[in-house]
């Protein structure tokens, strides 16, 4: 090969890089397509889900963030907004107070675990997708990149927890949280 | 044969190096593109909100106490030396005075620890690469927890039977789960909706009179 043509390959090879750098720019700038309804676990048994949550994931330097996609509040990170009911103590509801998780904080955390993937949720909730295909369960086990670690391993106590929740699989209101607690008491 | 080359002659310019110059211009695009890419709106948007250097004060050990130090000591924004964890400890939630000696343990994932002690203005780091022979950095999650040395009424130090300075220990409740800026959550705009208050040693009411800024400390308080 003369050096002419070397060099028409080689500015090809560079215009090629520069095309598919700008394609991958212009491709994050896809519109919503509508909304999307989601169904979602039970509320009723979120509790202990949530109280799990709070603790392993949503300290405020991880997704007690108020910038995260995967939002989470609670007593020990990022706190919603001061109740206005007279018997919360207002000196305490602040990050690391006393104050408990408020149940408007714990129905914000459920819906922002129901709305992070809202089709694949769907699916994972009328038995069509395993849990596992939820980024939430896989990051947590480090199936995939995750800035915070491995949070726990698979069919582990926290692990079990999220998963037999997700799984939708009883009567509302009727699933055991003893994982959830095992997890809690770790 | 090849003709000779003057100064005054005029060439066509060949394919060959249009292409050379297209690729060359697309080369910057490209490197442009990506470097632009790298920045962090987030992050920047918060260094510049901590604001200049304090005049009175060298940048170094003593600097900028209560500002979250990895922000600015790490591989994103350069400042040497790159730090693992930084922070500094007050005295108690209505007040900056910094408290000299407290040590701060710091325990990773792999259960491996390490003990730091605040200098005069309160500040602690762990430089990056550090932590461990084997293990250069901290695996997170983390636990911490913050040893207080003790003063008397009169304002000197108790000391224990062996003569070392007794301390008060104080664990966080929570684990450090991925940013070694303590003052990412302990800010110095106190405890709120999204701040667990700047780190102190001394509860609400507790007596622990600690001595005042020494003034040959190099730092001043917030």
């Amino acid at each position: 090969m003369n050096r002419s043509k070397l060099r028409l390959w080689i500015a090809a090879g560079l215009g090629g890089t520069a095309g598919i750098a700008i394609a991958i720019g212009f491709g994050g700038c896809v519109e919503a397509e509508g909304v999307v309804d989601t169904t979602c676990p039970p509320i009723e048994d979120f509790r202990a889900v949530s109280n799990v949550l709070e603790q392993r994931c949503g300290t405020l330097d991880c997704h007690g963030d108020d910038a995260r996609p995967l939002k989470l509040y609670g007593r020990i990170g990022l706190r919603a907004q001061v109740p206005a009911e007279a018997s919360v103590d207002a000196d305490q509801f602040f990050s690391g107070g006393q104050e408990q998780t408020t149940d408007f904080e714990r129905e914000l955390n459920y819906r922002s675990i129901c709305g992070l993937e809202p089709e694949i949720m769907n699916d994972v909730t009328a038995g069509e997708a395993s849990p596992g295909d939820l980024t939430l369960v896989r990051k947590a086990r480090l199936q995939e990149r995750h800035k915070g670690g491995k949070i726990w391993d698979e069919g582990k106590p926290g692990d079990r927890c999220l998963v037999k929740w997700l799984r939708n699989d009883y009567q509302p209101g009727a699933l055991d949280p003893v994982d959830c607690n095992t997890e809690l008491s770790r | 044969m090849k003709p000779a080359l003057h100064g005054s002659v005029v060439r066509p310019v060949r394919r060959s190096r249009l292409s050379w110059a297209f690729g060359f211009a697309l080369l910057l695009a490209t490197t442009g593109a990506f470097a632009a890419g790298c920045s962090s709106p987030a992050a920047d948007v918060r260094i510049e909100q901590l604001g200049g250097e304090n005049p009175n004060v060298e940048a170094g050990q003593f600097h900028r106490p209560g500002q979250p130090c990895v922000l600015c000591h790490s591989p994103y924004e350069g400042a040497e030396p790159e730090l693992s964890i930084g922070g500094t400890v007050f005295a108690d939630s209505t007040s900056f005075l910094p408290v000299e000696g407290a040590q701060v343990v710091i325990t990773d994932t792999r259960g491996i620890s390490n003990t730091v002690v605040t200098n005069c203005i309160g500040n602690f780091f762990i430089e990056a690469g550090t932590w461990d022979a084997k293990y250069p950095d901290p695996q997170y999650p983390l636990a911490v927890d913050i040893r207080c040395p003790t003063y008397d009424e009169a304002g000197k130090l108790i000391l224990d039977a062996d003569g070392q300075p007794l301390l008060r220990v104080k664990s966080m409740a929570s684990y450090i789960s991925r940013d070694g800026s303590c003052a990412t959550c302990h800010t110095l705009q106190g405890k709120g909706l999204e701040s667990t208050g700047w780190i102190f040693c001394n509860a609400p009411g507790e007596v622990n009179p600690f001595p005042p800024l020494s003034p040959d400390c190099p730092g001043e308080p917030p």
